[in-house]
């Protein structure tokens, strides 16, 4: 917990000061988590404010002190998977989803001077962003939460409010899908079709 | 096979673990927690507004409901010629000169029940 239970008491209790201790606390953790479950920096901010202002007026409905990083997360995970349903019915395109070469366009329209490690750290988000357009935006969310922001069955079970068996049931079919997609890329990449694929489909047999 | 398997499932961990890293969190903008509490009055006013509205429209609508059930409750006047008479009976009780027009026509129609005698009652 990184504040203080009073301090979240005392937030809902209406206390403006102790509710801008909370959101200047929480503020990075949450804008990461945002950033790594819509895949979009230029919007991180805004999802983020959406979450506070959800915190802000879902205050009151807070049980108590000792579960609301979960809940906190909780709100997070909804107000992505918002934002990235608008997205899909706006039917936006995401960087990931432009080829590489209009991407360094893009950048270089921009004005971007990148550095090689800034370029990898770009191909790195763009190989993952593909690989996770394999599932569904609550898929990804979940599969976000567990394999990169590292929290346990326990933390998604309070998140989620289901039981472990079903998580992981959906975790499994998540990975397995984006595994498939990743075996297919890879047989892309290397230009032997069917030798990684093989492997993706024997890990689904598993 | 299980090998390529487990290095693919391998290479995926790692490639999971470097969008960790490739995905730093950006860092706020100075704007932040000023946008955030326009974005909270903004909402609390709106909200206000639309509680107002509600009360008012439920007020309304009690009012109504208090209003129909008073007409449901309140005893009707029982001694009144309009609830038991018919509508000429009625305009009988009414000695007007419009009335023992209609009341001529009424005893030409009906010689038995509106004779000249029965209207000057």
């Amino acid at each position: 917990m990184l504040v203080d239970f009073e301090v979240v008491r005392k937030a809902q209790a209406g206390d403006a000061g102790a509710f801008s201790e909370v959101v200047t606390t929480y503020r990075r953790r949450i804008m990461g988590t945002v950033a790594r479950m819509i895949g979009r920096p230029e919007d991180v901010e805004d999802v983020a404010q959406e979450v506070f202002l959800r915190l802000y007026y879902s205050m009151d409905q807070l049980r108590s002190p000792e579960v609301f990083e979960p809940w906190l997360y909780r709100l997070t995970v909804n107000a992505s998977l918002d934002y990235l349903r608008k997205r899909r019915r706006r039917g936006e395109s995401r960087m990931a989803d432009l080829s590489e070469q209009q991407v360094m366009m893009a950048d270089a329209a921009a004005g971007t001077r990148w550095s090689e490690d800034q370029a990898q750290k770009a191909k790195t988000r763009e190989t993952v962003d593909a690989l996770l357009s394999e599932v569904s935006e609550s898929d990804r969310v979940l599969l976000t939460l567990k394999e990169v922001e590292g929290l346990s069955l326990k933390e998604l079970q309070s998140i989620y409010d289901v039981n472990e068996s079903a998580l992981k049931v959906r975790l499994f079919r998540a990975r397995q899908r984006v595994l498939k997609a990743f075996a297919r890329s890879k047989d892309e990449q290397t230009g032997q079709p069917g030798k990684a694929r093989a492997a993706g489909r024997s890990s689904e047999n598993a | 096979m299980v090998r390529d398997q487990r290095e693919l499932e391998q290479e995926l961990d790692g490639l999971l673990a470097a969008y960790r890293g490739a995905c730093e969190a950006p860092e706020a903008s100075a704007n932040f927690m000023p946008q955030l509490w326009a974005r909270i009055d903004a909402r609390q006013s709106s909200s206000w507004f639309l509680k107002r509205w509600t009360e008012g429209f439920v007020a309304a609508a009690a009012a109504a409901c208090l209003m129909v059930f008073l007409l449901q409750v309140v005893p009707e006047d029982v001694h009144s010629a309009v609830y038991h008479s018919t509508y000429l009976e009625a305009l009988a009780q009414e000695k007007t000169p419009e009335n023992s027009i209609l009341l001529d026509v009424a005893a030409v129609a009906y010689p038995d029940q509106y004779s000249a005698d029965s209207a000057t009652k």
